[in-house]
């Protein structure tokens, strides 16, 4: 009898795989009903027994779905964006983001919708946070891993650490230094993220000798800034190198305004002249607008050394060198201003020439919208609708690979170098010669030491 | 992809490629186009560049997409359409020839001319104007557009299964759907012809996930400016191409 209720007891003491036992179990919902004093003990006993169970039962994972996940990081972000609407400045130049964008829309080559209003907050949000003057979606570039938002814009005051950077950069006086803040490849500045919503970051300045690099490889973006560029002839920095170099390109090979619009600065005494707008000028209907004709470069072509305006003189112990290099760069024409119609087709061929741009126009009438794109940086568009006020907007959307109407290749690898010719032996001095002219020139020291005391002492 | 998840073939793309005015005429111009064929669906192809236009183009099956009777049209204004040619092989080789470099024109009239292969063995005609083959242009768009949904086109493994009592390919009515893990690997995808994706060159198709769009997209540097896309977890899956109808031959030198 006492051995069975032995059995019977052991058995109710034996623990479970979460080492529990159902006479622990038991002894903690008796406890729970005496210590709670409840009224209706039976009619809960089994809810009870169940938060018992709770608190030493530890759940397996398939039975956790009932938890929800948190919402997608991204989303958040893109709430707390759209959330912020910050007040700006009425001297900020910002323009109709989602406007702009439906323009493009009838291209066939546009942002989603929903999108453009994305960008306009998160554009906002840039240009209170950093304090800018003016703002422009520079456009997309399309990576492997992730795509980079591009931003253009300009601080209303030039933020000090950033002229330091500079400095530091054209110190190294073998480098084609870089164009100053404002003028030429960086007359603004570009931020970029891979998410709307994300934190903007800040491009470096682009590097004339990056720009140069850019120009001879052909590589896709994976949308990691910090990604090396493995190349050859080596690239100078890394992927947001790349990037500003390709952003460079394109922006001075891309962007154009309806001619007519802007015109050189003629009292101007800086070289070459700044443009401005034109003081009376009247818009071109959309279909004079659909001629290659009727749009100008708006930006100056950047030169083989990697810049627009010709580097500043060299020191004078290369002057000669500096010269010569100059002649050189005479020949290089600047299409600021030009009309399309001048650019060089990327193709040549009798039937089927490629020309760099094409141009054609969507809508009815007066209300009809010309746009222009680019064969050679495909992805770059701009658009022009003149009624009822002239409005014009560009935009690139695409990998960030020029076309070139060629098939790449590499530039050859440099030859390997091969042994060095042998030295000649040289015969070895004798010691006495050695010592011979060790002793000459101690001897001419003591004598002048000598003579330079007798000055003194007289 | 079906033109109702347009959006996401977007998002996949990275950009809206059809105009509001071209998908408006697609709403309802592609469900007459399936009617007047008796289609049991219709999927908007994607776009081929032009310099004057850009051809829309549109498929049409009986069964699902990897059907070999499966029509192509095309058009540039999302409501006229025009079936496609189906160029033969000889028609193929011939198109091939035409430097990729020239863009299309966006002129279906416009005509290329290139020289015929003279199979071996034969004795080239005397008159040399024999050996010149004149191509229009939409044969050339058909020729691309058959060879890159040959090349690229891809569907989750599964959702297209061969029907047991037809023997054709038909969209299988267990398949639930990629998890977002199973999206994620090159192997839960198929070309159109069977071949796996893992086939394609290494690196130059890439799987992610867009979070805020709970999209899978894949985006191959082959073919630049394909793109394929599925929510996991649902039926919902697609691709769409827009671009010059090239291929990048210097995708070796390309990856990053």
């Amino acid at each position: 009898m006492e051995s069975a209720l032995v059995a019977a007891k052991a058995k109710l003491l034996k623990a479970d795989s979460s080492g529990v036992s159902l006479h622990d179990h038991l002894s903690s919902v008796l406890d729970k009903i005496i210590v709670e004093d409840s009224d209706n003990a039976l009619a809960m006993f089994e809810q009870i027994s169940l938060a018992v169970k709770q608190q030493h039962v530890v759940p397996r994972k398939e039975y956790l779905q009932a938890v929800p996940e948190p919402a997608p990081a991204a989303l958040v972000a893109k709430r707390d964006v759209l959330r912020a609407k910050p007040e700006l400045p009425e001297e900020v130049e910002f323009p109709n983001v989602p406007e702009e964008n439906s323009f493009f829309e009838g291209a066939g080559h546009a942002l989603l919708r929903d999108e453009a209003f994305l960008l306009r907050a998160a554009m906002a949000k840039l240009v209170a946070a950093k304090g800018l003057r003016t703002v422009r979606f520079f456009g997309k570039v399309l990576g492997t891993e992730a795509d980079y938002w591009i931003v253009e814009g300009a601080y209303a005051e030039e933020p000090e650490a950033a002229e330091d950077e500079g400095g530091a950069a054209a110190a190294d006086a073998k480098l084609v230094p870089l164009e100053g803040n404002g003028t030429g490849t960086n007359k603004f500045r570009y931020w970029v993220c891979n998410e709307l919503g994300e934190e903007w970051v800040e491009l470096p300045p682009a590097k004339p000798a990056a720009i140069v690099a850019a120009r001879s490889i052909k590589k896709h973006f994976t949308g990691r800034l910090s990604t090396p560029i493995v190349v050859h002839p080596p690239f100078p920095g890394s992927e947001a190198d790349y990037l500003r170099a390709q952003v460079a390109r394109i922006l001075h090979s891309t962007y154009v305004a309806p001619g007519g619009m802007f015109s050189f600065e003629e009292d101007s005494e800086d070289e070459p002249k700044p443009i401005v707008p034109t003081e009376e000028w009247e818009a071109p209907l959309p279909e004079e607008m659909g001629e290659l004709s009727a749009w100008v470069h708006h930006y100056s072509t950047i030169r083989k050394v990697g810049r627009t305006t010709k580097p500043p003189k060299a020191e004078e112990e290369d002057g000669e060198e500096g010269g010569e290099e100059e002649e050189e760069e005479e020949e290089e024409a600047d299409h600021l201003l030009n009309d399309l119609s001048a650019d060089p087709p990327i193709f040549e061929s009798d039937d089927t020439p490629v020309p760099a741009w094409s141009v054609r126009t969507a809508g009815h009438g007066a209300y009809a919208v010309a746009y222009a794109l680019s064969t050679a940086w495909p992805g770059a568009i701009a658009f022009c609708s003149t009624k009822p006020s002239v409005k014009f907007a560009n935009v690139y959307i695409g990998y960030g690979l020029e076309n070139t109407g060629k098939t790449f290749t590499p530039k050859p690898m440099p030859e390997i170098a091969r042994e060095p010719d042998d030295v000649g032996e040289e015969e070895d001095t004798p010691l006495d010669a050695e010592n011979a002219v060790l002793k000459e020139l101690e001897e001419k020291r003591m004598v002048e030491e000598a003579e330079a005391e007798e000055a003194d002492a007289e | 992809m079906e033109l109702s998840t347009y959006d996401l073939a977007a998002t996949a793309m990275g950009y809206s490629f059809l105009s509001p005015e071209v998908f408006a005429a697609m709403k309802v111009s592609l469900p007459v186009l399936q009617k007047e064929y008796g289609f049991s669906k219709m999927y908007a192809w994607g776009k081929l560049k032009g310099m004057s236009a850009d051809y829309i183009i549109a498929v049409g099956v009986s069964h699902s997409l990897k059907e070999a009777t499966k029509k192509y049209f095309y058009c540039s204004d999302g409501a006229s359409w025009a079936q496609m040619a189906e160029p033969d092989s000889e028609t193929a080789a011939a198109c091939a020839k035409i430097p990729q470099v020239a863009a299309l024109t966006g002129d279906a009239q416009f005509v290329y001319t290139v020289s015929k292969m003279v199979p071996e063995g034969e004795e080239p005609p005397e008159n040399e104007e024999d050996l010149l083959l004149k191509i229009t242009e939409d044969v050339r768009a058909a020729c691309l557009v058959k060879e890159i949904d040959a090349a690229i086109a891809m569907v989750p493994v599964g959702s297209i299964s061969t029907d047991a009592k037809l023997g054709v390919p038909v969209p299988d009515s267990t398949f639930a759907g990629l998890s977002k893990e199973a999206s994620l690997s090159l192997a839960s995808w198929e070309l159109l012809n069977g071949m796996s994706a893992t086939q394609q060159l290494a690196g130059s198709l890439k799987a992610k996930y867009v979070p805020a769009a709970s999209l899978t997209v894949l985006r191959s540097l082959v073919w630049p400016g394909f793109a394929a896309f599925c929510v996991p977890g649902s039926r919902v899956s697609g691709y769409a191409y827009v671009g010059d109808g090239m291929q990048n031959s210097d995708v070796a030198f390309c990856l990053p």
